[in-house]
């Protein structure tokens, strides 16, 4: 996977699809990891963090903090560390990943879509709860997609197509 | 795990070639001339469509039928799905064309295909590590749903080795895949209520899902399920039973002792649950679909005694219902997770806390549904 560098340098980031999935209800955020059988909670800034997250063209990390900054009227330097760890902690979790701009998708309307009203509460570092309860059915149960070329086969076929 | 298969040369049939599906057909066909007997079928009423079964083998049509008894039909009509059921070792068929597995060695991995005409997933079952003898390793199974003429097939290497977890829900990805199709979901959650209204129970394994399910029978609310049932949102949510058969966990048993006398596989063993087939020893306490009036996620509460419930938000509800349900279903993509969000923002969600009094669960749970019930008239 390679990212388009954005203007402002930083590799586009949004979420792992189709891996990853989501829902959102009243402001909250469950994240489910298909790969790994894991799920998260998101709230508060977090969940504000993940809708940035969903632009078509993806967001860069500078773009993300400058959101959150005018979403939450915060002093930068209370925004920024928080901000860059909570999404380094999502690529690290496999929710998060470079995406592929399309090339008919305009980078400066999706900075402009970022910026919305201001929120009504004060900043508080984004977290996410990990659910990790459920793994069991995805070790005991791995799944593979099959591509074109793995099936369908005869099964006498396999020895000879195999060789 | 997302493995390549790997395998060099085969490629899939080109659009409109239908030879794999031929190989399939005739993997079903030459069990089915192998049977002495004229080809049993049956049809249900499934979420309240028509399925037919065809069964190569006598013995395979009543294992695999058995838990939808509840919902069997004699009403003839054209079935809207036709599911043709064989294996290879009883009836003497050909395998169906399947995946190569490659070095995958786990028993439950599942090989999943998709294109414009077909869905089909096939599951590995060699060698297990949830079972003790190698003879009493599950069968390779392979599911396949041809979605343009609405026929499935669904295929075992042994019948005799088919796990008693797929005998008692069987056709799951089948299911799965056709009702989606019509805007039916197949969720991991057990369900009790009446015609009137009933509620989900929803969690992982050991929540006490079925514990709830299984305490209505001794109550005014009838059973739907405790494991898996069908559920449409539009145009209001309704709950569909799918299959009668209830699974316990042996240590769960004693908390229920009037199911003692009617578990189907024996509490001794190295079985994980133990079935109980609820139709057949319950046939009047069994409701066959009603409209969804909350979601119940249970949870068992050290030291509590008489069950109660509270209100908890539609995102816990959510959580407890998504993760095991799109989990279990094997596929990417396709997902019923936005119509479980609909869901749980169109009824309430509540914890239903668990106490050491087990007959009181149904009873707090038809006061809830005595409220919205009437609430909803």
């Amino acid at each position: 996977m390679s990212g388009r560098i954005g203007e402002n340098g930083g590799i586009r980031l949004g979420v792992s699809a189709p891996q990853v999935i989501h829902e959102t209800i009243d402001g909250e955020v469950i994240i489910i990891n298909l790969s790994t059988g894991t799920y998260y909670s998101l709230k508060g800034s977090a969940a504000d963090v993940w809708e940035l997250i969903q632009q078509p063209a993806g967001i860069a990390e500078s773009e993300l903090v400058d959101a959150v900054e005018a979403r939450y009227a915060a002093p930068r330097a209370d925004v920024e560390i928080p901000v860059r760890s909570f999404l380094r902690e999502l690529v690290e979790e496999g929710l998060v990943s470079p995406v592929e701009v399309p090339s008919d998708v305009s980078l400066a309307g999706s900075r402009q879509s970022s910026d919305r009203g201001a929120a009504l509460h004060a900043f508080t570092p984004p977290t996410f709860e990990k659910f990790t309860d459920m793994k069991d059915l995805v070790l005991l149960d791995p799944v593979h997609e099959v591509t074109e070329m793995g099936w369908p086969q005869r099964r006498d076929e396999r020895t000879t197509s195999a060789s | 795990v997302n493995h390549e298969v790997a395998s060099a040369g085969q490629a899939f049939p080109a659009a409109g070639e239908r030879s794999w599906l031929d190989l399939v057909e005739r993997s079903f066909s030459v069990a089915l001339r192998a049977s002495a007997a004229s080809v049993p079928y049956r049809e249900y009423l499934l979420a309240d469509r028509r399925v037919q079964l065809q069964a190569a083998h006598p013995e395979l049509m009543r294992r695999l039928s058995r838990s939808f008894s509840h919902v069997e039909t004699t009403v003839t009509a054209e079935p809207e799905l036709v599911i043709h059921l064989w294996d290879s070792a009883v009836c003497g068929a050909p395998w169906p064309p399947t995946p190569h597995a490659g070095e995958e060695q786990a028993p439950g991995a599942f090989f999943y295909y998709r294109d414009d005409g077909v869905q089909a997933g096939f599951q590995l079952g060699t060698a297990d590590a949830r079972s003790s003898e190698a003879s009493e390793a599950p069968t390779p199974s392979l599911s396949v749903l041809d979605t343009e003429r609405n026929v499935a097939w669904y295929w075992a290497a042994d019948a005799d080795r088919i796990p008693y977890w797929d005998e008692a829900a069987p056709f799951r990805f089948l299911l799965d895949w056709w009702l989606r199709d019509r805007g039916i979901h197949r969720l991991h959650a057990g369900a009790i209520g009446t015609p009137e209204g009933g509620v989900l129970l929803t969690g992982k394994s050991g929540s006490g899902k079925s514990t709830s399910a299984l305490a209505s029978l001794e109550s005014t609310l009838q059973y739907a399920g405790d494991d898996y049932v069908a559920v449409g949102v539009d145009p209001e949510p309704w709950v569909y039973s799918l299959y009668s058969s209830g699974k316990l966990a042996p240590n769960h048993v004693e908390r229920l002792p009037f199911l003692l006398p009617a578990l189907a596989n024996g509490r001794d063993g190295d079985e994980d649950k133990t079935i109980v087939y609820v139709h057949e020893h319950w046939p009047d306490d069994i409701v066959r679909d009603f409209p969804l009036r909350a979601i119940l996620t249970p949870k068992i509460v050290p030291g509590l005694v008489g069950a109660r419930i509270t209100e908890v938000s539609p995102l816990t509800g959510l959580a407890a219902l998504a993760p095991s349900t799109v989990l279990q279903i094997h596929t990417r993509g396709q997902h019923p997770l936005e119509g479980m969000r609909r869901l749980v923002q169109a009824v309430p969600t509540y914890a239903l806390e668990l106490g050491s009094d087990i007959s009181s669960i149904p009873h707090v749970i038809a006061d809830l549904l005595t409220g919205l019930n009437a609430r909803s008239r």
